[in-house]
């Protein structure tokens, strides 16, 4: 199995003071076959990890390795072929596309920037890529107002398809749309990973999204990886983590039998300033003690695949 | 359990049309609904099915090209259809409060939270500066947001997603409506947060008897704090009744696929 991203101790800090720790400290692996779901709040610093392992973005410290070379560091030369292997589907499906051109356009342009290929060739990759999300390849010739949520979706996810990159990295990719067709979408995010060997990264703070697409989870709270854990198989019941689990008593049951959100004793609701130094969690931690406010607990394996950063 | 008429929301089918360059489009057909004092009633469906414009109709708050043109909505025992659209107005806040699913973009980034509260209290109140002032910190507080005399000071931008969404519903409550209208309140904010805003949304609902419209696509939501359900879809209530029922026993198709769809 292929390393395809490695990152050590990334950290990414704004602020002249460096006050904002959006990334802070985070080491994590994606193999390929094995995608990975990261979970965490608005505000947790998801998706300035993913732009950093995409090279959007520059780290404060650490490192990036993907498929075994740094990015940081080398020349538009070096990395522009790498880029071509890792793709990003983003949140807004209908933000990705230019409203002036059509869909077919769209994506072939970011072919056209990567391989040089006769005309014929280009249609027909384009037509592929948007057979293999489920779509009619007439539809290249629409406008993305033309579009329903869903579609334009599938046309982002056949955009970051054409190229076949190796590593997909999904920014909320269902989180805008209706419930009845996130699960389609899963689906099929599910399915292509499995015919064509795409590994994701997907971010997301929908708990429920992961079990269908993921082999990993990583959770993340206000810039590190709390929990890291392998197998998404009643993730729930297996979560360490106090923060953790109180994401997963969160979810509602759907089942009006067994309401709980209500039953649950109410949270505290303090304000969540960043904490000078120690667990991030502290604050809001049932079992916090001193030690958690004065050194970051390392993480620490539990069980075989299963990470854990607690005291606890 | 029986209730007076007079303590009831009764929407009796309502139809709204809209007329666009594209011709007439029937965006509610032949609806009916009904939300008890004290009681939670969840109206789910797709966007574009038609919710949003269920509840605009019944604070009179349709765009200009939009029309009823058939059906009641009965209040209290009052028909709003047969009131001037002035005296429909003067009873948004006071009997309807609404509270929206983008919290940032419901508040004016331009004015203190303090400027935005006051200023709807006594726009319906007659009291004093000082008195909606305290009237708002003690909202505030009943919404369990710490510290709320320095979060007067403090404009919408300041605050995060959950914060602002409950400086919304305390904005809403310190007016003390008979109903509440929730569109999508907590599909913006996560889980956690969700979880918080839900249970004060409940309380309310409970504690001050105030009757409830809750909009939204999320089943999860509607199966944790739901009394009554309707299921909508392309302008239809296709299937409503008790929650149980509606989770245990679903009769239509649609909500057999919306029920599946629960991920």
């Amino acid at each position: 199995m292929q390393t395809l991203i490695q990152t050590e101790g990334l950290k990414k800090y704004y602020g002249k003071k460096h006050v904002v720790r959006a990334v802070d400290d985070v080491s994590l692996q994606i193999m390929q076959g094995r995608s990975l779901a990261l979970i965490g709040e608005s505000g947790s610093g998801k998706t300035t990890f993913a732009r950093l392992i995409g090279g959007l973005e520059k780290p404060s410290a650490g490192k990036v390795r993907f498929l075994g070379q740094e990015i940081q560091g080398t020349g538009e030369k070096t990395f522009r072929p790498l880029r071509k292997d890792m793709q990003i589907v983003f949140q807004s499906s209908g933000g990705v596309f230019d409203p002036g051109y059509t869909i077919g356009e769209s994506i072939v342009e970011v072919l056209r920037n990567y391989e040089k290929l006769p005309r014929a060739a280009y249609e027909e990759r384009v037509d592929e890529a948007l057979r293999r999300v489920g779509l009619d390849p007439e539809l290249k010739n629409r406008y993305v107002t033309q579009l329903s949520g869903g579609q334009c979706q599938r046309a982002n996810i056949a955009r970051a398809l054409v190229l076949r990159p190796k590593l997909v990295i999904c920014d909320e990719p269902v989180s805008s749309l209706d419930y009845s067709i996130r699960k389609q979408i899963l689906n099929l995010l599910n399915e292509i990973q499995e015919k064509y060997d795409v590994t994701y990264l997907l971010i997301t703070h929908d708990l429920s999204n992961v079990p269908y697409v993921c082999k990993a989870v990583a959770i993340m709270y206000q810039g590190r990886i709390l929990e890291y854990m392998e197998g998404t198989t009643a993730i729930g019941e297996r979560v360490m983590h106090p923060y953790s689990k109180l994401l997963y008593r969160s979810i509602p049951a759907a089942d009006p039998r067994r309401r709980r959100l209500l039953l649950d004793e109410p949270e505290q609701t303090e304000e969540l300033h960043a904490v000078p130094k120690g667990c991030p969690f502290q604050n809001r931690c049932v079992s916090c003690t001193d030690r958690c406010r004065e050194t970051m607990p390392p993480m620490v394996e539990r069980e075989p695949g299963h990470q854990v950063a607690c005291y606890c | 359990m029986d209730y007076r008429q007079t303590d009831e929301l009764s929407i009796e089918n309502l139809c709204v049309d809209f007329d666009t360059p594209e011709g007439i489009v029937h965006a509610v057909r032949d609806v009916s609904l009904k939300v008890h004092k004290g009681r939670i009633t969840a109206l789910v469906g797709e966007s574009g099915s038609g919710k949003s414009v269920t509840s605009l109709a019944v604070m009179s708050l349709l765009a200009r090209n939009g029309s009823i043109n058939n059906g009641k909505i009965i209040c209290n025992g009052t028909d709003l259809l047969a009131l001037s659209v002035k005296e429909r107005h003067a009873l948004n806040g006071r009997t309807f409060g609404m509270i929206f699913q983008d919290p940032g973009a419901a508040l004016d980034p331009l004015f203190t939270v303090e400027q935005q509260m006051t200023e709807g209290l006594r726009e319906h109140q007659r009291i004093s500066r000082q008195e909606a002032r305290e009237l708002s910190i003690r909202y505030l507080k009943a919404v369990n947001l710490q510290e709320p005399e320095s979060l007067l000071k403090k404009r919408p931008f300041e605050l995060s997603g959950g914060m602002c969404q409950r400086v919304m519903i305390a904005m809403t409550m310190a007016l003390q409506p008979d109903y509440l209208i929730a569109d999508e309140p907590t599909t913006a904010l996560d889980v956690t947060v969700q979880k918080q805003i839900l249970r004060q949304i409940y309380q309310l609902c409970r504690e001050q008897e105030i009757g409830i419209l809750f909009i939204t696509h999320d089943l999860g939501v509607v199966a944790e704090i739901a009394d009554e359900v309707a299921i909508m879809q392309a302008g239809q209530i296709v299937e409503n009744g008790d929650v149980l029922q509606i989770f245990e026993h679903p009769q239509h198709a649609y909500t057999k696929q919306l029920l599946n769809a629960v991920l």
